[in-house]
């Protein structure tokens, strides 16, 4: 009874679970059931198969595509290849491959081709014993008994495997765009407002009701998303290191659909007026800006002198009066800070908090996720 | 197991139609059918994801139902539909047919996808236009292949009605291929991205382009060459960048035909000459500032 092992596919999928955590069980069960469908005859359709079924946009079929490719094993020849997939294609039960004994091989290996294998297998992983010495089995699916048989091949160390092609030399952000987006997607207000052009049945009914027949229906404007956002950004100087967050923040904010969004840059305080473009060229009152937002949305991103690390009470005085202000317009205004917040201590943005004037969340999941509970109003 | 596979060369049963698919998509197209799970679609404007589930249903002969997304789409609305309005008109009439709900049900594309005893080719076209939740509500009838019609009392139906093919749950005979093209405006829920395959249609590179606008003229056979040189120079067009909106296949397709049309010589379309000097040229933009850019880099620039 063979031990069982990673195999190069639950390698890839491993990897691919860090990039894209959306992956579940059925994506891996669902790439073997292509196999065994005889979906990828060769290597470039077998990337092909994962690409269609792990990733979801143009980006993640890149990142799947390096990690299948880094994962197969290397030059794998032509025959051998395509006996493989042979292999994964018989059902259970069938008798082992005449020619499954390739230039005399030895250990054989057992593959099963049913789905049910791939559920039991995360439990029969947490009892692998660590690897024994070489020729060892190499493509092995798990164990069950009377599966089809075929050769086993040299075990190919990772160290061999050809190089990824693209490397993240810029790292992650504190938080995913595609988090971001989810977030903000909770940020609705639903209502009904523009033309009546839904019919309204129980308003209908009530009409019939009263005036005895039906004389003309009673429409209704259709539901949307009512909230209109107001985002304030702090930009350039010690702002400059967050500009990815801050774009990507930003970048995610148009796919919650919302009626009306408008941006505004500001450095270090708003004094009376904001710009409207980041390059902070053309000017508008504070006053003008905040007027429509009334009872709306606010976002302020800002470090509030965390950056610079020293306490600056000026600063404060005026920070804590712009939050003031927007706060008289509206009760849904937060202040989201890109520094993280351990290094906020001794800082102008800590003396800010200690002050109760401005619930400041830092610029990670949870804290996005708290900023968006007080911007819905809880 | 099913045997259709989908080949994108545009032959049918019926006659040649004007669709070509590179090896790429038609290998995910296969997958589709396979697995037996909806194909999600992306890609730039005009790179042909509407027209590729009309030729799937071409070339494999089958059935074809399409669903054009609107904002005001709801996910009920493509598996039935019930004529409320008329059915109160008709009981206020003292029509007896409103005692029953049957004579007021109509069904969506979806639903009819779903219904069908054949295999059959279903288009959702541009899912991420409607609401945000509208994928959300669809998951139980892509996952299962089955939908409730809940207004329907199971007591009323009649022998006509059942024989007619009414009931009041509808499963799939046969899993429909279904196609779903998006334009990436708004994020798509995860529920809904991991019921579907994914491909990304690149724009096609400048030998499918000739391949595809010489099977889609609407004129006759259009000289090659002709075709040749403005693929050329659409592709130099596009280098330059920061459009709008960049010129594409649909675009370059009207401009051939124009071209063609007006019997325009491949010595007009020279590559030494100014982009804003080529007979037409306009006809490939729909913005006004993209003229603009064009026009001022065109008298500025030196080769």
């Amino acid at each position: 009874m063979s031990h069982p092992r990673q195999t190069f596919l639950q390698d890839a999928y491993t990897e691919a679970r860090k990039e894209i955590p959306r992956l579940g069980i059925e994506d891996l069960i669902a790439v073997r059931r292509g196999l065994a469908d005889g979906l990828a005859k060769d290597r470039s359709q077998l990337v092909r198969l994962c690409q269609a079924i792990w990733a979801k946009s143009p980006a993640e079929q890149d990142s799947v595509k390096d990690i299948v490719e880094s994962r197969l094993p290397t030059p794998i020849d032509g025959p051998t290849l395509a006996q493989l997939f042979a292999a994964a294609q018989r059902p259970p039960d069938s008798p082992p491959d005449p020619t499954g004994t390739v230039a005399g091989n030895p250990p054989i290996t057992e593959i099963p081709t049913t789905p049910e294998s791939g559920e039991s297998e995360p439990q029969r992983r947490n009892a692998e014993t660590p690897a024994p010495p070489a020729p060892v089995p190499f493509m092995e699916y798990g164990e069950t008994s009377g599966q089809a048989k075929v050769a086993a091949l040299p075990r190919v160390r990772l160290a061999d495997s050809p190089h990824r092609t693209h490397y993240d030399l810029v790292g992650t952000l504190p938080v995913a765009p595609r988090a971001m987006r989810q977030a903000f997607r909770t940020l609705r207000r639903m209502g009904r407002s523009g033309l009546a052009t839904e019919l309204d049945i129980g308003a209908t009914i009530a009409r019939i009701v009263r005036i005895g027949r039906l004389d003309a229906p009673v429409m209704r404007p259709p539901r949307r998303n009512l909230n209109q956002f107001l985002v304030l950004v702090d930009t350039l100087g010690s702002m400059a290191p967050f500009h990815r967050e801050i774009d990507a923040l930003l970048d995610a904010l148009p796919s919650a659909g919302f009626t009306g969004m408008v941006r505004r840059w500001f450095h270090d305080i708003p004094l009376g007026h904001v710009y409207k473009d980041a390059a902070l060229r053309e000017i508008e009152p504070l006053d003008a800006c905040l007027e429509p937002f009334s009872g709306q949305p606010v976002l302020v991103i800002s470090d509030a002198g965390a950056a610079r690390g020293n306490t600056d009470p000026a600063r404060a005085r005026q920070s804590a009066a712009f939050f003031a202000k927007i706060k008289i317009k509206t009760p849904l205004a937060a202040w989201l800070n890109p520094v993280p917040q351990d290094r906020w201590s001794h800082s102008t943005a800590a003396a800010l908090v200690r002050s109760g004037k401005i619930a400041m969340q830092p610029l990670d999941l949870a804290g996005l996720k708290r900023s968006i509970e007080i911007l819905r109003g809880r | 197991m099913n045997t259709l596979r989908y080949s994108g060369t545009g032959d049918t049963k019926s006659g040649n139609h004007p669709y070509r698919a590179d090896p790429d998509l038609v290998a995910a197209v296969n997958m589709a059918i396979v697995l037996q799970r909806p194909l999600l679609v992306k890609g730039p404007p005009g790179c042909g994801k509407t027209r590729l589930a009309e030729s799937i249903a071409q070339e494999l002969d089958l059935p074809y139902f399409e669903w054009f997304v609107k904002s005001t789409s709801r996910a009920q609305d493509g598996l039935y539909t019930l004529d409320t309005l008329r059915r109160l008109l008709d009981s206020q009439m003292g029509n007896a047919d409103a005692r029953r709900v049957i004579p007021y049900l109509r069904f969506g594309a979806l639903g009819e996808a779903l219904r069908s005893e054949t295999e059959s080719v279903l288009l959702i076209d541009e899912i991420d236009k409607a609401d945000l939740d509208f994928p959300n509500d669809l998951l139980r009838e892509l996952d299962r292949k089955e939908f409730t019609v809940e207004e329907i009392d199971e007591s009323q139906l009649t022998a006509d009605d059942l024989a007619n093919g009414f009931r009041r749950s509808y499963r799939a005979r046969v899993s429909p291929i279904i196609v779903i093209t998006s334009n990436d405006e708004k994020e798509l829920p995860d529920a809904f991205l991991r019921r579907c395959l994914f491909h990304y249609i690149d724009f096609p590179s400048p030998d499918r382009l000739a391949e595809i606008v010489a099977i889609n003229c609407t004129t006759d056979q259009v000289d090659k060459p002709l075709v040749a040189a403005a693929v050329d120079r659409l592709v130099e067009i596009r280098a330059i960048g920061g459009f709008r909106k960049e010129p594409a296949t649909s675009e370059l397709i009207d401009w051939v035909n124009i071209l063609h049309h007006w019997g325009i010589d491949v010595s007009q379309l020279e590559p030494q000459l100014d982009h804003a000097d080529l007979p037409f040229w306009r006809s490939l933009f729909k913005h006004q500032q993209d003229i603009q850019s064009i026009a001022r880099h065109g008298s500025g620039d030196s080769r």
